[in-house]
């Protein structure tokens, strides 16, 4: 997009996108409200939808009953009940907090990394959980504590390990540090890879399993395990808030940023910390969903511009949206994994995106 | 390695010149608290720049890069503001007064037509220009500049000496800049620091340090030194002076 010359510029009337563009831009937190806002009715309407339709009238007094034992003149079938507290509304609160937790660490990378084709699982984060997740399906031992079988804290712990590997293997190597990690993160993620694949042929009777932890889904969603991902998720996600100022110091580059005051090494580290943790606890409980990390940001960051005060809460809001709709989608469209789902909607939109993506870097 | 003594006074308008690998980019990075000396230490105002955390740096220095790439589209106004990161509150952003700053230094730049406009689609020039603004915006007594002018046209070479002569007797702003060029060093610098072979070969007036015996020493070329035009650095000081004394 080319601007005309101030001083040759006719009054053209910026076309709507671009006026709504600016709008967000102006007001990051209206923004925000309406992007929540919009999260709720989407719950709503994924709730009510599926093979049991159920009005969202409904569906509100029976939240609202439950949260704070409030009567609101609806009735319903304890049928209708157990289908929207039991089955659906862990369905769609896991798909928003894995949404909101992925498009968060995807923004955090993108910005540590400044690279807009970053996603949370640059840094081996995929190859670890998935590895994590195979030995637990291969390994003859069933634990289940809570709800949270092996699978889930092998998984956990594959994420954080891989990076944690990453980033030690990193600082041997005296290239600058950004580069470091992304490249020692594709080779450790090829490592760990190559142990996944070595285990799904391993597997035998549990390859059907794996694959179906590493395509990624919610029809396993459940109060206890939400009970331990909205924690780690929201507080990771705040945490990273709170470091908004040192993203956007790294814009300009980490020496820069040096010079405009940020603590570059530290807050490199604390940064990829809590995107591998709030990364780690999507990928434990729902499988490694793709693209809503990469493209949720990188849209957010086209309207509302690269301030990471802005680009975090709404990258949230956008991602917890966009996987509601996609497992709402999923499901209609006959149970199919929702990593299917994003793939078949995210890369084509991501296509897109790059062509009309200005070229060049420079300042 | 680069071995120095150097002492700068509040004020001062300070180029420094050598071949290249002389050191004078180390010497900056020293300076700015980003390589750590193997010996002896860098202080600034009495304080030392190890025991200082980087924010406390950014508040009494501020750099100016040779060029900077940006990852991601900006407007230029969101660059110049990152110069408040230091300032600005760290959980609620930038406040009114930290707007303001950003929108004086873009001023003083000359760059406020420019506000609005994506960075990354100016001329090299008004790139350069925007990394100025970001120094001036953040309000540092000292400002350090890496070769300012090495991707400018002889027009904005011009515009950026003439508003670091600006900044250093306006506003008393401790100007220290690496110049590859040495024409524009002898012109707008009263005092000029010669970095070759790892050390300070000479420090003081264009006069003494660039001779012409000097020269052919460390940059290995014949020079043919001419009187200088009417526009000297003292010239431009005094003009500048008396601009002040008039508002």
């Amino acid at each position: 997009m080319t601007s005309l010359p101030a001083d040759l510029a006719l009054r053209v009337e910026p076309r709507r996108r671009e006026r709504v563009r600016e709008l967000v831009r102006r007001h990051p937190r209206a923004a925000f409200g309406t992007a929540v806002a919009a999260v709720v009715a989407v719950s709503v309407v994924a709730v009510g939808l599926g093979s049991v339709g159920i009005a969202p009238g409904e569906t509100i007094a029976i939240v609202v009953r439950r949260l704070v034992g409030l009567d609101l003149g609806v009735t319903w079938t304890p049928a209708t009940e157990a289908i929207v507290w039991e089955l659906r509304l862990p369905r769609v609160l896991t798909a928003a907090t894995v949404g909101a937790g992925l498009a968060v660490a995807g923004a955090t990378f993108q910005g540590l990394l400044r690279n807009p084709l970053a996603d949370p699982y640059v840094l081996g984060t995929a190859s670890g959980a998935g590895l994590g997740a195979a030995i637990a399906l291969v390994l003859p031992v069933r634990i289940v504590f809570i709800e949270f079988g092996l699978v889930h804290a092998l998984a956990f712990v594959g994420a954080l390990a891989s990076v944690t590997v990453v980033y030690r293997l990193s600082r041997l190597s005296p290239w600058s540090g950004m580069t470091n990690l992304v490249l020692t993160g594709y080779a450790v993620g090829a490592l760990l890879a190559a142990g996944l694949s070595m285990a799904m042929y391993l597997s035998g009777s549990s390859l059907r399993q794996i694959f179906a932890f590493i395509l990624g889904g919610f029809e396993a969603a459940s109060w206890n395990r939400l009970a331990l991902a909205v924690p780690l998720v929201a507080l990771g996600s705040l945490a990273i808030l709170f470091r908004a100022r040192a993203l956007n110091g790294l814009l300009l580059g980490e020496e820069a940023a040096g010079h405009l005051g940020i603590n570059v090494p530290r807050e490199r580290a604390l940064l990829l910390a809590l995107g591998s943790l709030v990364t780690a606890a999507a990928v434990a409980v729902s499988g490694l969903i793709g693209f809503v990390g990469l493209v949720v940001p990188h849209v957010v960051r086209l309207t509302v511009g690269p301030n990471a005060r802005a680009v975090v809460p709404l990258s949230a809001a956008v991602g917890a949206a966009l996987l509601i709709a996609a497992d709402l989608g999923a499901r209609l469209l006959g149970d199919i994994p929702v990593g299917v789902v994003t793939a078949i909607f995210g890369a084509p939109f991501f296509l897109m995106l790059l062509r009309r993506a200005q070229s060049g870097y420079e300042l | 390695m680069l071995a120095a003594d150097l002492v700068v006074e509040q004020g001062e308008r300070i180029a420094i010149v050598g071949p290249n690998g002389a050191g004078k980019s180390t010497l900056l990075r020293g300076i700015a608290g980003i390589a750590a000396p193997l010996q002896g230490e860098i202080r600034i105002g009495g304080m030392a720049v190890r025991d200082l955390s980087r924010e406390a740096i950014a508040r009494r220095l501020a750099v100016v890069p040779q060029l900077a790439t940006l990852p991601f589209s900006a407007r230029v106004e969101e660059v110049v503001a990152l110069g408040r990161l230091a300032h600005e509150d760290p959980l609620r952003g930038p406040g009114p007064a930290d707007r303001a700053a950003v929108a004086a230094a873009m001023d003083r730049v000359g760059l406020g037509r420019l506000m609005g406009r994506d960075a990354r689609e100016l001329s090299l020039g008004e790139r350069q220009l925007v990394l100025v603004a970001v120094a001036i915006a953040q309000a540092s007594p000292i400002i350090i500049l890496d070769e300012p002018t090495v991707h400018l046209d002889i027009r904005h070479q011009v515009e950026v000496m003439d508003l670091l002569v600006d900044l250093n007797v306006r506003d008393g702003t401790t100007v220290l800049a690496v110049l590859h060029d040495l024409n524009l060093a002898v012109r707008y610098f009263p005092r000029i620091v010669l970095v070759a072979g790892g050390r300070i070969h000479a420090d003081g007036s264009p006069e003494n340090v660039l001779s012409a015996s000097r020269i052919r020493e460390v940059f290995g070329v014949d020079p043919a030194i001419l009187p200088m035009g009417p526009w000297t650095a003292a010239r431009a000081e005094r003009a500048a002076r008396a601009e002040r004394a008039r508002a």
